[in-house]
């Protein structure tokens, strides 16, 4: 019998398949606990864009407990979702909730825009479009991600209306960004993490009719556009410009800019 | 017993004299809190590696040895992967790969290779404790002068008034890389080791 064991085979055999198996239990058992996490994440960096602007709101500094992240998510934020020709989607299908959307990297974007990131559940590629209301602002925080030097980075953009243009248009300014997910270099790319250079966000502008939004640049040109850039971090600032005007003026542009729908 | 305790945290110190498990020393070391939860994580696998490593001694085959190693460390690397994410889930997002990098760290396959195959469990049990605190003493102390003179805080408290610019020098790698090297040298100038 020891010799049986003993034979490289067999036992590396033995020790993969009781290692499989505890991961697999332990992995099923917290599950439930994990994805509750990032639910919680989720909404948190949801408020977190939404407060930006407003730094001493009493309701920052709750959202570190579980019960009172919930209670304020509830009472400010209204989740909605679209389909991807922009149609307020009532019912999900199969009992699927908000929270099972995930990002993922569209396989169809063709050469060139490889690692656009739109959201669809798990196991269905069908494209959404989800959106959260601001209800005070009737402004909108919306889901954003691409890629930066190293790693997806993802997060979210709170857009508050702000003119209604000639061509019939909403025009926005930003109030707010946070970031939940990147492997960015830290002290350089990383410093997406930090107030001060999300702040420079504050209050750019987001133009339907001359197909602009924030953009991180070397030089302000622009006062209402233009950003500084992340000094050493060229081509995750890059990256950002790219991603936020894909989601803000491609994916959500008929949401955002028809007044009809969103209000 | 008390030799195979207090060795690996004063002279015979992972990090200091074999300098082994520095790319963890180096990224891991911004904030103290982060070295802690990073010391827990690493002194876990260690143990636990070092008693899987040494009951199984007398039957692992000599020549797939270092397979069953990893094996056995990937598991629980994992494992406190999983339970970071489900228990302390900022935690997890700020340490983000490097828990997961504890698998190519090698004072874990070092000490199960060299210490648990030739050890009975509660030695080994002993010295996985050990190194894993011998570690985490280097991480806390680098990550204690880099987040003091770099955020001007000690575990998110102030320490320095306001107006102290934060050393943006002592936030990045060369920063860890400058403290633990006078760590390093003041190590060895008190116990004379030189490297042959």
């Amino acid at each position: 019998m020891i010799n049986f064991i003993k034979n490289p085979f067999v036992f590396i055999g033995i020790i993969a398949l009781s290692a499989a198996l505890i991961l697999a239990t332990f992995s099923e058992s917290t599950k439930v606990r994990v994805k509750n996490n990032k639910d919680l994440d989720r909404k948190k960096n949801v408020l977190l864009a939404r407060y930006l602007a407003d730094q001493d709101n009493p309701n920052l500094l709750k959202l570190a407990n579980e019960n009172d992240l919930q209670k304020i998510y509830e009472t400010e934020i209204q989740e909605l979702i679209f389909s991807d020709d922009a149609v307020l989607i009532e019912d999900l299908p199969n009992n699927l909730t908000f929270s099972d959307l995930v990002w993922k990297e569209d396989s169809n974007a063709g050469s060139g825009k490889e690692g656009r990131m739109i959201y669809s559940f798990k196991n269905d590629d069908t494209k959404y479009l989800p959106i959260f209301k601001v209800k005070e602002s009737g402004g909108f925080v919306i889901p954003i991600s691409g890629k930066g030097l190293w790693s997806t980075i993802k997060g979210f953009i709170y857009v508050v209306p702000n003119n209604y243009n000639d061509t019939n248009e909403w025009d926005y300014s930003v109030q707010g960004i946070s970031f939940y997910e990147h492997g960015e270099t830290p002290g350089l790319g990383g410093e997406i993490d930090k107030y001060e250079v999300q702040a420079r966000y504050l209050n750019k502008q987001v133009s339907f009719k001359d197909n602009k939004t924030p953009e991180m640049t070397k030089t302000v040109s622009d006062d209402r556009y233009d950003l500084e850039y992340i000094s050493g971090a060229t081509i995750t600032s890059d990256g950002l410009d790219t991603f936020i005007a894909y989601h803000i003026l491609d994916r959500y542009k008929d949401i955002l800019s028809n007044a009809n729908k969103t209000r | 017993m008390n030799k195979i305790f207090s060795d690996p945290i004063s002279a015979e110190n992972p990090i200091t004299k074999q300098v082994l498990g520095v790319c963890s020393a180096l990224a891991v070391t911004v904030l103290v809190d982060k070295a802690i939860i990073m010391t827990f994580a690493m002194t876990f696998v260690l143990t636990f590696s070092n008693i899987t490593i040494s009951l199984l001694r007398k039957v692992i085959p000599h020549s797939i040895r270092i397979i069953v190693q990893l094996t056995v460390i990937a598991t629980l690397v994992i494992l406190v992967d999983l339970f970071l994410k489900a228990y302390a889930f900022e935690m997890s997002k700020q340490l983000s790969v490097f828990v997961a990098l504890i698998i190519t760290n090698c004072i874990v396959m070092g000490r199960a290779d060299a210490f648990a195959m030739q050890n009975n469990v509660r030695d080994s049990f002993i010295d996985g404790v050990a190194n894993g605190l011998g570690y985490g003493l280097i991480l806390i102390l680098v990550a204690i002068f880099r987040e003091l003179f770099g955020s001007g805080t000690l575990l998110g408290y102030a320490i320095f008034p306001d107006a102290y610019i934060g050393n943006g020098l002592m936030l990045l790698a060369p920063g860890a890389f400058i403290i633990l090297g006078l760590i390093i040298w003041a190590q060895r100038s008190i116990t004379g080791y030189v490297e042959d």
